[in-house]
């Protein structure tokens, strides 16, 4: 009888079929021609005719094979094919075709990842959150303190600041090697606003008045000529020069611009020099396109005082001689024997920290405390990160333990199990880094909307990539992905895992995992509570902001800003100007007092302003007859009607009239608790006491008419100790309005205005609860961003407990099933899985709510009206981390109630 | 002999019918259609196994390797749920054609 196996073999071209099932292909057609074989033989055929008979079932072997190949069941996939070929070649001595055959099974093993999609989906994301927040965090530090400035040798470049006025040629100057002055133009000064809009630009072009040194005190060349000093005499032919953005974006970058003189509102200017490209101030957060001579704001500024009144008040920068620091200078200013008043404030802050925009008051934002804060954040995201993917990576590879055992035992070498291991983490690094830009990309478009500590206006910081923020990335992204897999992978890749093959799967080396995963979930608990317990701070701190009372009716206020473009001009005398503006001033109050739904209407800005809090809350020297104090003391202006329209009730005496407009001492209505503050006895004892307030320039002498109730002042996040309000004499482009309903008033109050001032180009209106809002700006910002991140680390960590225990279940069948057959309940073994889930989970509640109190002392400052040490914030957030553990280790630990011994044995 | 593009079109839903009694190994297959046809229906090894593949990719068919005492070592073929409700499918279509040719074949001759 032939062997019809080797019959069929010799015949049957079976290339590109998979090896297990072409065998299969073999015997199954051998079998058959067999079972024909034996039939004819059966029948009485002779041997030779009966193989004879059976070989003419098949006759076309191509034919069948062609058949067979077009079974996607039994061939090969196309890269496996491909290996194969490779590899084959490679046998017989192609260099080039060993290379193919390891790139295509590098593909393979990259295309079989798919089956763990689950896993590599959850740490992708882990990786992409871990490492996408921490660059949009590292993205703010490198624009607000890292990113170099604009201009040669910055460091030797400051800021004279705490001075109330600094000319050039101040013998306060005389220490410095160089200076020059930008005019101030925050909305203190909404006034002084340059505006200029050349013809073509459709934009609002940002302009800065500065002194003729400014350009040459920055060590920039300008292309063209820079600015000389009869450029800054009153009456010299306006000049300008441009950025080097809107030279190129709208000029077209044009050589016969420079030197022309070019049509523009409110007047023709004449473009003298183009800036540096990339130079757009002096200060981060500066966006200009054009400067212009200090003397020239007020021929363009939005409303400035009249010619010759208008002494520009000057952010004065000045550059340190070689070798000076600032410290050393301002000893030197000190010990000069200057007015030791004036020098109290004085202080030279490096230009490079220092935030300022038109929008906004100088900041200094060399913030010790914001710097840790961001950094701490930093770091605790990616501990976080790293515990939860070290995790999960620890989790997959342990369910895998038993196929890599194999491999090694079929002798793969541990170098080729590391390179399978690198290809997968490779797959979670790609994933990982697209997914993180993509986080960073919505994150960064978003941070415009919020604002940082200190008022930092987000949208004006360059917030673009550039080398160092993808080396943070790159490093962020592998510092975490070593950081989470290197121990799973040095556990999984070394010789000796061949042995549980022989111990199964219950060997000692499940122990030693099992604890690690204990030790990683008590260090993920640990850092999720901290951020859980940060999220829980804010969280309460915006509650308490919202529902605490400012002192004045905020839920009816409205809070309107006007900006005037045509400037009062043609007046000779100062009076003139401010009946004029006064006039303005009372002509938008009727306006808006006529309009339905409006109760009462004052001149003056709302108590909580969230960027000038910082410039509004410094200390100052607080003088009555009897001492001294140094008080953060408020000082609102407005209308008379100001306190009744914010719904602030007076207590004593009387409220401020239009006849204390020229009453000195002036006028003041105190807060009560600014009232006990300087006279013990408070009360109707403070009527008709005066004060002093400040010192120098500044100071002022006031006398209580009236005691009012305590409200906010500045922020809620850090109040005045006391406000005194005071009658504004000349009119204000800044109106409070009392409604009960504020939020439907908006269009008609724009309406209203526009009707009877000309030229506004923008009213402002804002609820006081949007006030309220942005003063919680941080507040805000910090709720969300850490109840986020708070929310998917508790999630990963019930996760975490849930795997442990069903793990846990899983792995110590066997023993839980000799303890049943020895008595124990099925309730005993659940409870014994449960503890030893839950005792990293306790432990790591402990030790993060112990870590939390620390950090929540970082940003104290921010918690309105809250300690750092909340009770029940630490309290919900321990009992949530706990209860959700419980509950996800009793539905992990459940199969364990049907458990039958035997059965359990059995499947051993 | 019956026509190759009839016995082509039917050749699955006639290992499907075999099979729903009971598994059966590739070579019984050819036998019992050899038979139950009177010998009007033969089929050969090399033209049945490609089929039986064909079955096996769709789910209709699966196979499984059987070793009885005293037996050969043989693949058996059984209908899987799927390959079940695709031959009472196939069954009713085909009875429903075979009865509408029928008819117009009769009514021709009446």
């Amino acid at each position: 009888m032939p062997d019809w196996r080797a019959y069929v073999r010799e015949r049957l071209p079976l290339d590109g079929l998979r090896p297990e099932l072409a065998q299969d292909v073999i015997d199954d057609l051998a079998a058959q021609l067999d079972e024909a074989y034996r039939e004819h033989v059966a029948r009485g055929l002779a041997d030779a005719a009966a193989t004879a008979a059976t070989t003419a079932h098949i006759t076309d072997w191509l034919e069948l094979a062609r058949q067979l190949a077009a079974s996607r069941r039994l061939t090969l996939p196309v890269l496996e094919r491909v290996e194969r070929r490779a590899a084959d070649a490679a046998l017989e001595g192609h260099r080039l075709a060993g290379a193919i055959a390891g790139l295509t099974y590098d593909l393979r093993r990259l295309v079989r990842l798919r089956r763990h999609g689950g896993y590599h989906l959850f740490a992708i994301t882990t990786l992409a959150a871990t490492v996408g927040v921490n660059l949009i965090v590292f993205t703010i530090v490198n624009a607000l303190w890292l990113r170099p400035m604009p201009f040669p040798d910055a460091d030797r470049l400051v800021a004279v600041t705490g001075m109330a006025f600094v000319g050039l040629g101040s013998p306060v100057l005389q220490p410095f090697e160089a200076a020059a002055g930008q005019v101030m133009t925050s909305h203190q000064n909404e006034g002084l606003r340059p505006r200029i809009a050349f013809a073509g630009v459709g934009r609002d072009i940002e302009t800065i008045g500065v002194t003729p040194e400014y350009f040459r005190l920055l060590g920039l060349t300008v292309h063209g000529r820079d600015f000389t000093p009869d450029d800054d005499r009153v009456g010299a032919e306006p000049v300008a020069i441009v950025s080097y953005r809107l030279w190129s974006r709208d000029f077209g970058g044009r050589s016969e611009i420079v030197g022309a003189a070019v049509a523009a509102r409110p007047v023709p200017i004449r473009i003298v020099g183009v800036a540096p490209p990339d130079f757009h101030g002096a200060q981060r957060g500066e966006q200009a396109d054009v400067w212009i001579p200090s003397r020239l704001v007020a021929r363009v500024a939005t409303s400035p005082p009249p010619d010759g009144a208008f002494v520009p008040p000057m952010q004065v920068f000045a550059r340190l001689r070689p070798g000076d620091t600032a410290a050393t200078v301002t000893q030197r200013l000190r010990d000069t024997g200057a007015d030791p008043r004036a020098m109290e404030n004085l202080a030279l802050v490096p230009v490079k920290d220092i935030f300022g925009s038109p929008d906004s008051r100088t900041i200094v934002i060399r913030e010790g405390h914001a710097f840790r804060l961001v950094a701490g954040l930093g770091v605790l995201v990616l501990i976080g990160g790293c515990a939860t993917l070290m995790a999960l990576v620890l989790v997959h590879y342990e369910r895998r333990r038993r196929e890599q055992a194999v491999k090694i035992a079929l002798g793969a070498s541990r170098l080729r199990l590391a390179r399978e291991l690198s290809i997968e983490l490779g797959v979670l690094a790609v994933g990982g880094s697209i997914g993180a830009v993509l986080v960073t990309t919505w994150g960064l478009a978003a941070l415009p909307s919020l604002s940082l500590p200190g008022g930092v206006d987000l949208g004006r910081l360059d917030l673009s990539m550039d080398w160092r923020v993808f080396a943070v990335a790159i490093g962020t992204t592998v510092l975490t992905l070593v950081g989470a897999a290197w121990l799973p992978v040095r556990r999984f890749t070394r010789a000796r895992l061949a042995g549980e093959l022989i111990a199964g799967p219950t060997a000692t080396a499940s122990v030693s995992s099992h604890r690690m995963r204990q030790a990683l979930l008590a260090l993920h608990v640990s850092a999720t509570i901290v951020v859980l317990v940060t999220a829980g701070l804010f969280v309460r701190a915006v509650i308490h902001g919202f529902g605490g009372a400012p002192g004045f009716d905020a839920n009816r206020m409205l809070s309107v800003t006007l900006r005037v473009d045509t400037p009062l001009t043609g007046f000779q005398a100062p009076e003139a100007w401010m009946a004029a503006y006064a006039d303005r001033t009372a002509r938008v109050k009727e306006a808006i007092r006529g309009l339905p739904g409006v109760a009462d209407v004052a001149e003056g800005r709302p108590p909580i302003d969230p960027e000038s809090a910082r410039q509004m809350l410094a200390p100052r020297t607080v003088k009555t007859r009897g001492e001294q104090q140094e008080l953060i003391v408020g000082t609102l202006f407005g209308s008379s009607e100001l306190l009744s329209t914010l719904g602030v009730p007076i207590l004593a005496g009387r409220g401020l009239t239009r006849a204390d407009a020229d009453v000195v001492p002036t006028p003041a209505v105190v807060t009560a608790s600014l009232a006990r503050r300087l006279w013990p006895d408070g009360g109707l004892f403070a009527l008709g006491q005066d004060f002093v307030v400040g010192t120098g320039r500044d100071g002022g002498r006031y006398e209580v008419v009236g005691i009012a109730g305590d409200f906010v002042f500045g922020s809620l996040a850090r109040p005045a100790d006391g406000v005194v309000v005071i009658l504004n004499r000349a009119g204000g482009n800044r109106f409070v309005v009392r409604a009960a309903s504020p939020e439907t008033l908006s269009g008609a109050i724009r309406q209203a205005v526009g009707g009877v001032v000309s030229g506004v180009s923008l009213i402002k209106v804002e609820t006081g609860r949007d006030i309220i809002a942005r003063d919680l700006g941080r507040q805000r910002l910090g709720a969300w961003f850490f109840s986020g991140f708070g929310l998917a680390a508790l999630i990963l960590g019930v996760g975490g407990v849930f795997g442990l225990v069903a793990y846990l279940a899983e792995s110590r069948r066997r023993e839980f099933a000799v303890r049943l057959a020895l008595g124990a309940t099925p309730r005993d073994l659940m409870r014994y899985s449960l503890r030893a889930a839950l005792t990293p989970v306790s432990l790591g509640v402990m030790t993060g709510l112990a870590l939390a109190a620390v950090v929540a002392r970082l940003f104290a400052s921010l918690l309105t009206g809250l300690t750092p040490l909340d009770p029940l914030t630490y309290a919900v957030v321990g009992v949530t981390m706990v209860g959700c553990a419980a509950l996800a280790g009793w539905v992990a630990a459940w199969p364990l109630r049907r458990m039958m011994p035997s059965e359990a044995l059995r499947t051993e | 002999m019956a026509d190759h593009d009839l016995k082509k079109g039917s050749t699955e839903l006639l290992i499907l019918a075999l099979l729903d009694a009971r598994p059966r190994h590739g070579y019984e297959l050819g036998k019992l259609i050899e038979t139950r046809s009177g010998g009007r229906l033969t089929f050969r090894i090399g033209s049945l196994y490609p089929v039986l593949v064909r079955l096996e990719d769709r789910g209709l068919i699966t196979g499984r390797w059987t070793e009885k005492p005293g037996e050969r070592r043989r693949r058996f073929y059984r209908l899987t749920a799927e390959g079940r409700k695709t031959l009472e499918t196939r069954r009713i279509a085909w009875e429903d054609f075979a009865d509408a040719v029928n008819q117009i074949l009769r009514s021709r001759h009446a």
